[in-house]
């Protein structure tokens, strides 16, 4: 299957997935590659290369949202929050957030001396201006607090209102689609200012030609970080599958190549012309349960497979050692992610308890829905079917292509599926919310689990500030969840991304961007 | 093709396409690992003695999955050309014979399907049906037929004309016997050489479809998808991609020589 990166953020695929096809990874160490003692040398173009489509649009709120059109918004906008390479919370365009005791009322105090690309001061009008924007138009990642109200307080600061307590809110508003921009768009027209948009963020449009598979930024002399960017220019450039990436790199031919593929790591790592980079992202391999109808509406049987499986050699194989071993499912990069919780392990003898339990006959036939485009996918799928024969359960393998999965598994038409999925942001409500909770808008990501005790902790964890009560909150509910095993988490993949080792400063962020105002080329 | 050696062509293509045959019935003996004994520590290997054709990414011998897939791809390749075979000759006899508002039909349907390209409809057929065997027969002969019922009919529409098929009814035999008997057997040489040249498009077919994950289902070792799994590894690990990819090459080189050797065959006869 062509690999195309479809990738959607939210909307049609689903906010809390998409990402689809080529599989990704799963890692470690995050970062920059920065030599630590080097000092930062102003000057130079650098050049991408990335697979996907061009980049076609850059509206922050347009209906759908490509990786590649996302990956290009916050090089040219800024959010208040960002999410550091740790997933973190940072302040950026708001220094400082507060909420009232009771929740409805935020308060964020504005950066003093931000201008836009065009040397125009920024001001609380932009920030309600936007904000507003995006309550009204949704797009492709909606804001999901319930906001009654947003104002300027005066030039520096500005009040959000909501209806009920939000914790995720200064997560929420670290998304692609929060994107500050210009108040009344500079009184331009939607199709005016995106396609030469003015924002705050390191770098604006240069040259841009939607048919082309080249796409420049130029630095942004305006920027509030003092003396940066360091880069005059990044040149993107699409190619057309993960072997092109590779050899464009080994080639020399750019100096960067994100995505990198899974199986290239090892070769890239031992060529000391290159750097490799890894963070753990927010994507997942998992496999989903039809809880509601079928086979695996019977408790023991999902935990008879859970244990089957042993997702420590199956990530090792798929991910060639680039990702980690899922757990619960909330990926280990999303905040409050217990990576102790009590889950069911890896254990054949339990697995078969738990069939015999279940009440379902040795040699039943069980049918396996998987999103095909995925090597590392496809290679899983048959090392679910391997292991579920050894407790005696027959595995069809389904292999749809996206668009005929992303119909039939939401249709629940289903038995069990296994696809890629990824968190919207980094607060582990996002997740809780698109996958367990049954208030949500996906009916449990398809799956229709139901529990009343996790549907309360979630409406809890919603409203709980941050902090241990709420820590605890999530690791009852991934507890919960993990014993009724809804889903299976199979591996938590990274990203990748390797440069030439004449580049530094780069951050990789667990959302899959690139950051890229500390970036900077040795001479 | 015109050859100095008439028959060499012939002998070549015999010789390569009853080899594999050979090989794929014979696959339990020429290797003695399961294709399908997944060995997740052992993946990735070289070609080596005891994998002479290397490992893939599940530690399963590439050799084994070579010639477990041909015993797969040769059968649905063969059995996929029968049944659009014997559609197609019926339908092209009866219209070339009968010729009238039932050659009319039958021509309008060949002209509607032919208007498509072949792997449009094959795919939004196996989207329809669903993926695994089943479909690819179903899909395939829907399509292939028309093939068979051209030339046939062509061929029928020319002798049905001729003195000695109105000879034939005129000494009271009836028109299943002029038509099966007389008829038929002029058309069979090309209708042989047509389907042993199907055969590689369907082959190529049936690996196209398992290449997109549209085929043959898994664990079922076939070229496609083993293509499929290597393609990741072309530049690090070549064997995966390599040896089913030559697989499927020697297979169609195979029946392409048989087809011109039987053709040659034919042409000298006449």
């Amino acid at each position: 299957m062509r690999i195309h990166r479809t990738a959607a953020f939210g909307a049609v695929a689903v906010t809390a997935m998409a990402m689809v096809l080529s599989g990704c990874s799963g890692g470690s160490s995050s970062g920059s590659t920065a030599a630590a003692d080097s000092e930062p040398v102003a000057g130079g173009a650098l050049t991408i290369a990335r697979t996907g489509q061009n980049v076609s649009d850059l509206d922050p709120v347009a209906k759908t949202l490509t990786s590649n059109n996302a990956y290009t918004l916050d090089k040219i906008f800024d959010t208040l929050t960002t999410q550091d390479g740790d997933g973190a919370l940072q302040p950026s365009l708001a220094t400082e957030w507060k909420a009232s005791s009771d929740g409805l009322t935020w308060t964020f105090t504005l950066r003093s001396g931000v201008k836009f690309s065009n040397g125009d001061a920024l001001t609380a009008k932009d920030v309600v201006y936007s904000i507003e924007r995006h309550l009204k138009v949704g797009g492709a990642l909606p804001l999901s607090a319930p906001i009654t109200g947003v104002k300027a307080v005066d030039d520096g600061t500005v009040e959000v209102k909501l209806s009920k307590a939000y914790t995720p809110l200064a997560t929420e508003l670290a998304t692609f689609a929060s994107s500050i921009v210009p108040d009344d768009l500079d009184g331009k027209s939607e199709k005016d200012f995106f396609a030469d948009p003015v924002g705050t963020g390191p770098f604006k449009v240069g040259t841009w030609d939607k048919n082309s598979s080249t796409f420049e930024l130029v630095k942004n002399t305006n920027y509030w970080q003092s003396g940066k960017p360091y880069l005059d220019s990044v040149s993107y450039t699409t190619v057309s599958d993960d072997n092109s990436l590779v050899q464009q790199l080994q080639g020399k031919q750019v100096d960067v190549i994100q995505d990198v593929p899974m199986a290239n790591v090892a070769a890239l790592k031992s060529n000391s012309a290159l750097t490799v980079d890894t963070v753990g992202s927010w994507n997942q391999d998992q496999v989903f349960f039809n809880t509601s109808d079928g086979p695996f509406a019977n408790r023991d049987l999902r935990r008879a497979v859970a244990q089957a499986v042993d997702r420590a050699t199956l990530t090792q194989t798929t991910t060639f050692g680039t990702g980690t071993t899922g757990t619960t499912y909330i990926p280990a990069t999303v905040r409050y992610s217990d990576q102790s919780a009590d889950i069911l392990k890896y254990d054949v003898a339990a697995a078969k308890a738990d069939l015999a339990k279940s009440g379902v006959a040795a040699g039943t036939t069980v049918k396996l829905l998987v999103e095909s485009g995925s090597q590392a996918r496809g290679q899983q799928a048959q090392i679910i079917q391997a292991a579920l024969k050894e407790i005696g359960l027959t595995v069809e393998i389904e292999q749809k292509d996206s668009a005929t999965f992303w119909t039939t598994f939401p249709s629940k038409d289903y038995e069990f599926a296994l696809t890629t999925v990824i968190a919207d942001t980094g607060d582990p409500d996002n997740v809780t919310y698109w996958q367990v909770d049954s208030h949500g808008v996906s009916d449990s990501f398809h799956t229709g689990y139901q529990s009343d005790e996790v549907d309360k902790l979630a409406a809890q964890g919603r409203e709980t500030p941050d902090g241990d009560a709420r820590k605890d909150i999530y690791a009852k509910i991934q507890q919960l969840v993990a014993q009724d095993s809804p889903t299976l988490s199979l591996d938590y993949a990274a990203n990748i991304l390797s440069t030439q080792s004449s580049v530094h400063g780069i951050e990789l962020i667990p959302n899959g961007t690139l950051q890229l105002q500390d970036a900077w080329i040795a001479q | 093709m015109t050859s100095t050696r008439p028959g060499a062509t012939l002998v070549a293509g015999l010789a390569v396409v009853g080899t594999m045959i050979v090989l794929a019935i014979a696959a339990p003996l020429v290797t003695g690992h399961d294709p399908t004994a997944l060995g997740l520590t052992a993946g990735l290997q070289p070609p080596s003695w005891s994998h002479p054709f290397g490992t893939d990414q599940l530690g399963r011998d590439v050799w084994a999955r070579v010639v477990y897939a041909g015993r797969t791809d040769l059968r649905v390749g063969v059995l996929a050309v029968l049944a659009p075979l014997a559609v197609g000759t019926l339908l092209g006899l009866l219209a070339g014979y009968f010729g009238g508002p039932l050659d009319r039909v039958v021509r309008f349907v060949i002209d509607t399907v032919m208007a498509f390209p072949f792997y449009v409809i094959v795919l939004a057929l196996v989207a329809v049906l669903g993926t695994g065997e089943r479909s690819i027969y179903l899909a395939l002969a829907a399509v292939a037929w028309v093939n068979y019922a051209r030339v046939v009919r062509n061929g029928t529409r020319g002798f049905a004309g001729e003195n000695w098929v109105a000879a034939a009814r005129g000494g009271g035999l009836s028109r299943r016997r002029v038509i099966g008997r007389h008829i038929l057997p002029n058309a069979v040489p090309q209708l042989i050489v047509l389907a042993v040249t199907d055969v590689v498009f369907v082959i190529l077919a049936i690996v196209t479809l398992s290449y997109l994950g549209l085929g043959i289902r898994p664990p079922t070792p076939d070229w496609g998808t083993m293509i499929f799994d290597g393609q990741a590894f072309v530049t690090t690990q070549w064997w995966i991609a390599v040896f089913p990819g030559l697989a499927v090459l020697v297979t169609g080189i195979g029946f392409s020589l048989l087809a011109d050797g039987l053709a040659d065959l034919y042409r000298e006869r006449d």
